[in-house]
């Protein structure tokens, strides 16, 4: 089966990562930290 | 974020992490009973296994992930994985890790990935240091970076960090990578981590200075592989 994603911090490696899995056929929801803001919402890996 | 099942994090340390998990805006104020979360951030054991705990409290089943590898080998999905936690979660995530990594490693309850991941970085970093200081040595002395490159490729003093990162360092390209600063944190965690088990990781300290005067220095935002140019500069023919 396959999952619905979050990826939370999608830095340098995150951003790899999720590109990684978005392209293995999961559906994957990009964010990123701000330490002021708590969570954004960033556009999708 | 409701409908989501599987939530992954991948941040800088562990003051981040915690408050990615268990902030007030946190994952673990909106991830619903019966979602899974995937952590794989190098960050203390102690730290992971705190957030598992809250996890537990609010029914996310927590995987401790922790990554070997770059930026390449994250895009590629071609990490090393090593991976603590319930059997039977780590089943359910199979797909996600499979698809992340060439190969993914059990190794056993929660915050044991990241204890592998700690002892893997400490071995990295000096080996990365140690190549730096011998390297520099070896061109001070007269020998081609190029030729003493290819030589010791090919001898005992090797390393995975010396093959992969050398060839960049000695056309002068430190652009990461792995950053310096990455490094230091890494050294300081096991160091950290040593403390806490009564445990003496004397050369990894000496290492985590090294690199503190390399940040000084002015490395920071470059490859750890940085720290030869640091010892080049620090030669002066007398």
């Amino acid at each position: 089966m396959k999952h619905a994603l979050t990826f939370v911090g999608i830095g340098q490696m995150g951003s790899g990562m999720a590109r990684r899995l978005s392209a293995s056929g999961f559906d994957v929801l990009g964010f990123d930290i701000s330490a002021r803001v708590g969570i954004l919402p960033r556009q999708a890996a | 974020m409701h409908n989501r099942q599987v939530v992954l994090s991948s941040v800088p340390n562990a003051d981040t992490a915690r408050q990615a998990w268990l902030g007030p805006t946190g994952i673990l104020q909106f991830a619903q009973p019966g979602s899974f979360g995937i952590e794989l951030s190098t960050i203390d054991p102690e730290t992971m296994r705190q957030i598992a705990i809250a996890a537990h409290e609010k029914g996310v089943r927590m995987i401790d992930a922790p990554v070997s590898g770059g930026p390449e080998e994250a895009a590629t999905g071609q990490l090393v994985l090593m991976v603590g936690g319930d059997t039977e979660d780590i089943a359910e995530v199979d797909n996600i890790l499979k698809a992340l990594s060439s190969a993914y490693h059990y190794t056993g309850v929660v915050g044991t990935g990241k204890t592998v991941k700690l002892v893997n970085n400490m071995m990295a970093m000096g080996n990365i240091l140690v190549a730096a200081e011998a390297f520099a040595l070896g061109t001070a002395a007269g020998v081609e970076p190029e030729l003493l490159f290819s030589v010791l490729s090919g001898s005992g003093g090797r390393s995975h960090h010396f093959l992969k990162r050398f060839p960049n360092a000695i056309q002068g390209n430190f652009k990461p990578g792995f950053k310096l600063e990455l490094g230091e944190k890494d050294l300081a965690l096991a160091i950290e981590f040593g403390r806490t088990m009564n445990h003496p990781t004397p050369a990894a300290s000496v290492i985590r200075e090294m690199m503190a005067m390399g940040l000084a220095a002015g490395y920071r935002g470059q490859d750890v592989v940085a720290m030869l140019d640091f010892y080049n500069k620090m030669h002066r023919d007398t």
